[in-house]
């Protein structure tokens, strides 16, 4: 399975075909992007590396995109670099076919930034950090915070910015943690995770990248 | 698999967590191998002891496992390479051993495998067929699924006319062009001689006269003869067929998307739940590859978040009410304002069209399209009007987006409904200015045509008049006037009574003198509205090319050479407006729904609109815009969209059907000219072309005696569905309740079992909990002897049962550990493993009698990542989860009550899989059992008696 070939091999795409999501068409599509971006590697490497993945620009823009590498990886040296394999798997998990259960999944791994199985408030702080962004625009917000903070208890007003939005941060938090952790044991665990996507109707529709 | 199993110690826990779903989601496959974290080696270990077996049904049975397998390889979330091993596998073992069945079943698997082939193939030809798939998937990445929705809800509207098209096309238009009378054969399909000279201006024909008012695009060219061609094909019948059959088309299609769109974000209606969750979670769109959209998205998000705190806190109002109050209420008025103002506007130039026309014999061509371009106009204004005033209310954005789409969908309604009742009041002005034609000789003239519909009639009884009749249809009017003397004397002549009949009928037809114009309204309202829509297409093309091209173009290429910020401020680049945009699909489709009967060749022409419009919006939309500020949730307007349309479509179908019931067809042009109403072809047809019985029949059913009935029978099964569906919400409120009660439970219980802990006598301190290794606990648990000093095992008396112990065995250890501790144990391998089994198998049978033990399942997870999952704990739990739960039947009720705070359910499952490794204790337990269990804090109670499988060796 070098890739080099400008054509996958005809059981091996009915193979593919077999295990993901994914119809002829997009595999081959996919082998085309898969090519291009390994042409672009320095020596001849069957794997492509993250920052040449994320050359993409369905994966640019997202925030996850580093994430979204590391899961699909199965590189010994987790550097997050994706095989061709590795590319169809993310693909077909993105793809429109694919089930709740899988799109599900892999987002919990996604969200999970530490990997260890559960979303923690840790990985929850993370997200939200990436979903807001955590450059020039997160001080923006930090300061909306505040001024949030401050409507609700007038108390907090004087308090510093960063002391107040972290404290709204944590609420949110809480807030999440409330809704979503059925055992209450302070962390988000697959099937919890799963039990609120699934409530979702968003999800399934927005959980998709196409080439 | 090699250079797999390294990294895989590492993400243990991940992946082993992953596995219990799919558990879930099929409960049937009770045990399989590839669930297994072990190697490959062990697999085929197993599935080699397994398949040797020769017993035939167990031999069909693996293979059905290994099937399903192969059917469910690709719901898995493992690495392809790792699916692509396991598929191997299985279907080396498949081939292997189907050959030992019986021949047939290999047959019918290479049958099955062939037709699974020739699926594939097709579904990869159908995705190809798809149109505007790969526009609407570049749009999608560029925008997100927002955006995208306006386009697919195009695509979807492009079906449904496509379907339009084809039924009106070869039921109506297709039979006409082949069998009907040719053009300028009959007086309804000839142009006028006075209007023969400018027929072919392109004035008329811009205005849809001439040629085209006398062709196949509308009502009145099409024949009333009753049966066409040499098929007799029956044309007004057909006619009124489809043109019912375009509405129930249209709502069939539309409920019953409705219906699978509701089913599939049926979870979606208990929306208040998981707010904050679903912010964070699902907030981000996959699908957006823009750096701009992107930006705007995470901008959305911000706000979102930030609304979901706010809202979440307690609102204080710092904006003085009565501003407020009076400012919304001037919002209103303003609005009414011009809502009424833009129906004075339609109705009043519709009344201005009506008198010129009359007046002067000659119009410009402002003044015949006049009504088009006025209410296109408003249509294209008003919604900005709107947009402004909105403004001015300061709602929060998502309530004011709610009210500019209903301000929308009323303004667009008010001015359908204001063209169509003015047209019809002119409809009505024309009819009642012909005046009742007195039965001189000239009015009998017509009699052979007019007589038409009743030629079956005739036929039967006097032929010789019917060949006449038929041939009168090519003579001129002369010619006409003659036969028709004649045939009119035989007639009397023979059937005195029955020509008398007619006459009578007859005579009381209007009458129109050749010099008229053909009062052909159906003719006037199919051309009004297809000129509508003609001028609803120019304008929308105009406005994308001036409105957003335009503007994008000057934003973009003069904002360096301007004192302010293009790009940013005032003229900035044009919003792709999604919900304005649906909206105006929305009215363009109910256009054509009111005018298809009129004109057939209506949705035919929207088809092209519609083609072209795609083309054009997706390439304004690359180009040119950018995506809305508001976030437009693509699902959840799904069915609010198709909300709309079944709205418009209904409202759209009561002006025609108003017109079918209440307005006389025109005398001398349409299929249905010549009859009462419209709709008397049905009957019509009832009496004379089915035998006798199914007319009585039909009187009978449409007589008040079936039809009374047969509606309160409606209405009380529509009080039926509804009360279902009531008590139906009642239930779920209180499966809600319920799970609300049993998780305070489950706290509660959890409590009561921590205080017990602390009291007991023994209890294991946690330190050493925490640092024990793996290995003593899962001894610990294996055995489940209390006398480890280490493992955290708690004793305390059970007052129910004499002499028995109660054990819980809890491992509170941080997950961290666990891995770190899971790698720890795997390395030393399999041998470990072995002597582990070896030594504390023996154990299991002194199980004292009627012991009860509480094992925390995170315990058994523990277990389970140290890769001893063929551990005897977890077989303990198949064992006596089975004799409860077949010795008592509420084992669930009683003993599980935590366990149905799970949401899914699983308790199920689980028994269920016990079974068969009780049954046949050499079985492995199936893993993944254990690891769908909940964790923590969800306690599994577990009855173990020596008596029970379980106590039998494994081995």
């Amino acid at each position: 399975m070098g890739g080099t070939a400008s054509n996958l091999p005809k059981e091996l795409l009915s193979e593919y075909q077999e295990l993901t999501f994914l119809t002829k068409q997009e595999i081959n599509e996919a082998h085309k992007k898969f090519c291009q971006l390994q042409a672009r590697e320095n020596g001849p490497n069957e794997r492509v590396s993250m920052q040449n993945i994320l050359t993409l620009p369905e994966l640019k823009s997202n925030p996850f995109r580093e994430r979204v590498c590391h899961v699909f990886s199965t590189s010994d040296r987790k550097d997050g670099s994706l095989s061709f394999e590795d590319f169809l798997d993310l693909l077909s998990a993105f793809s429109d076919s694919a089930t709740l259960e899988i799109k599900s999944h892999y987002a919990f791994r996604i969200f999970d930034f530490d990997d260890d199985g559960t979303l923690d408030s840790e990985d929850l702080k993370k997200l939200v950090n990436c979903l807001t962004g955590e450059t020039d625009d997160a001080r923006l917000t930090l300061e909306e915070m505040r001024q949030l903070i401050g409507n609700v208890s007038p108390s907090h007003r004087g308090q510093t910015a960063i002391r107040s939005a972290s404290l709204t941060q944590t609420r949110f938090l809480l807030q999440i943690l409330e809704e979503s952790d059925i055992d209450k044991d302070g962390t988000v665990n697959l099937s919890e995770f799963q039990h609120v996507i699934s409530r979702s109707p968003d999800f399934v529709s927005s959980f998709k990248i196409v080439l | 698999m090699s250079d797999m199993t390294e990294p895989a110690t590492i993400t243990r826990p991940l992946i082993s967590s992953k596995r219990h779903k799919s558990i879930r989601k099929n409960s049937r496959r009770i045990y399989s191998p590839y669930q297994d974290e072990n190697g490959p080696s062990d697999d085929e270990d197993k599935d080699g002891e397994r398949v040797d077996s020769n017993d035939p049904e167990e031999l069909f049975q693996n293979i059905q496992l290994q099937k399903e397998i192969i059917a469910n390889i690709r719901t898995k979330p493992w690495p392809i390479r790792r699916k692509l091993k396991v598929l191997k596998q299985a279907r080396e073992i498949v081939l292997k051993f189907e050959g030992r069945l019986t021949r047939t079943r290999g047959y019918q698997a290479a049958g099955a495998d062939l037709l699974k082939k020739i699926s594939r193939v097709l579904y990869n030809v159908v995705v190809l067929f798809i149109p505007w798939e790969m526009r609407i998937k570049k749009i999608e990445s560029h925008f997100g699924s927002g955006v995208a929705s306006y386009f697919i809800f195009l695509r979807w509207l492009f079906g449904i006319n496509i379907v339009l098209t084809i039924l009106t096309g070869a039921f109506i238009v297709l039979p006409e062009l082949l069998a009907g009378a040719p053009f300028g054969t009959i007086r309804s399909k000839t142009i006028p001689k006075e209007h023969l000279s400018s027929a072919q201006d392109l004035d008329t024909i811009w205005s849809l006269g001439g040629y085209l008012q006398y062709s196949v695009l509308f009502y009145g060219y099409y024949g009333n003869v009753r049966k066409i061609g040499s098929a007799g094909y029956r044309l007004p019948l057909a006619y009124f067929l489809v043109g019912m059959a375009v509405f129930a088309y249209s709502f069939i299609t539309l409920l019953r998307k409705m219906a699978k769109n509701s089913r599939m974000s049926l979870a979606g209606a208990s929306d208040e739940n998981f707010t904050f969750c679903w912010r964070v979670f699902c907030a981000w769109d996959y699908l957006i590859g823009n750096p701009e959209a992107a930006e705007s998205k995470g901008a959305a998000i911000i706000n979102s978040i930030r609304e979901a705190i706010v809202e979440e806190q307690e609102k204080k109002k710092d904006t003085s009410l009565a501003v407020l109050i009076s400012l919304r209420i001037l919002a209103n008025i303003l609005v009414l304002l011009s809502l009424a103002g833009s129906i004075y506007i339609i109705y009043f130039v519709v009344d201005r069209s009506q008198k010129l026309e009359q007046e002067k014999p000659e119009l410009t061509l402002w003044e015949k399209n006049e009504v088009s371009v006025v209410v296109s106009l408003i249509t294209m204004i008003a919604p900005s009007a709107f947009e402004l005033v909105s403004q001015l209310e300061m709602y929060h954005p998502r309530t004011s987006l709610r009210f500019q789409l209903a301000r929308v969908l009323v303004l667009y309604l008010g001015n359908l409904y204001s063209l169509i009742i003015a047209l019809l009041d002119k409809v009505n002005i024309m009819s009642s200015a012909i005046p009742v034609a007195p039965g001189n000789v000239s009015s009998t003239s017509y009699l052979a045509t007019i007589s038409q519909p009743t030629e079956d009639n005739l036929s039967t009884i006097v032929p010789d008049i019917t060949e006449r009749q038929n041939s009168t249809l090519t003579m001129t009017l002369l010619d006409l006037n003659n036969s028709v003397t004649t045939i009119k004397s035989t007639a009397s002549y023979g059937q005195p009574m029955r020509m008398q009949s007619l006459l009578n009928q007859t005579v009381i037809y209007e009458y129109n003198t050749r010099s008229q114009q053909d009062p052909c309204w159906e003719t006037y309202v199919g051309q009004e509205m297809l000129k509508l829509s003609i001028i609803d297409m120019i304008f929308t093309v105009a406005s994308i090319l001036l409105i957003d091209f335009i503007r994008g173009l000057v934003v973009r290429y003069l904002s360096d050479c301007c004192c302010w910020d293009l790009e940013s401020k005032f003229p900035e680049y044009g919003e792709f407006k999604i919900a304005e945009n649906v909206l105006h699909l929305i009215y363009n489709q109910g256009m054509i729904w009111m005018g298809a009967f009129f004109s057939p060749c209506l949705p035919a022409f929207n088809v092209l609109k519609l083609i072209g419009l795609m083309y054009l919006r997706s390439w304004a939309v690359l180009t040119c815009n950018v995506p809305h500020q508001q976030v437009f949730r693509a699902s959840r307007s799904n069915n609010f969209y198709l909300a709309m349309l079944l709205f418009m479509l209904f409202l759209c179908m009561l002006p025609t059907i108003f017109a079918i019931v209440r307005y006389r067809p025109s005398q001398y042009c349409g299929p249905f000219s010549g009859q009462e109403k419209i709709y008397d072809i049905i009957s019509e047809t009832f009496a004379n072309d089915f035998p006798l019985w199914f007319s009585k029949v039909m009187s009978y059913v449409t007589s008040p005696v079936v039809v009374l009935p047969a509606l309160l029978l409606l209405f009380m099964l529509i009080y039926y569905l509804q009360s279902i569906a009531r008590s139906l919400k009642v239930t779920n409120s209180q499966l809600r309740l319920q799970l609300q009660s049993e998780r305070t439970d489950d706290k509660k219980k959890v409590f009561k079992l921590a205080a017990g802990r602390l009291q007991a006598p023994e209890g294991a301190d946690k330190k050493p909990e925490q640092e024990s290794d793996i290995t003593s606990m899962e001894s610990s648990a294996r055995s489940t002897s209390p006398t480890r000093p280490n493992g955290s095992v708690v004793n305390f008396e059970s007052p129910v049962r004499h002499g028995n112990s109660i054990r819980t065995i809890t491992q509170s250890a941080s997950r961290a550990d666990v891995s770190r501790a899971a790698g720890a144990a795997r390395s030393p391998g399999a041998p470990v493993r072995q002597k582990h089994k070896a030594e504390h198998v023996p154990n299991r049978s002194v199980l004292p009698d009627g012991i009860k033990v509480y094992v925390s399942v995170h315990c058994c997870w523990l277990l389970h990542t140290s890769a001893v999952h063929e551990a005897s704990l977890p077989f303990i739990f198949a064992c006596v989860v089975l004799t409860e739960c077949t010795a008592a039947p509420q084992f669930h009720k009683d003993k599980c009550g935590g366990w149905s705070t799970y949401p899914s359910g699983t308790l199920d499952t689980w028994v269920a899989a016990a079974v068969p490794v009780a049954q046949n204790p050499t079985t492995t337990w199936p893993t993944t059992l254990v690891q769908g269990m909940p964790r923590a804090s969800t306690q599994i109670r577990c009855f173990g008696r020596p008596s029970d499988p379980c106590t039998r060796s494994p081995a």
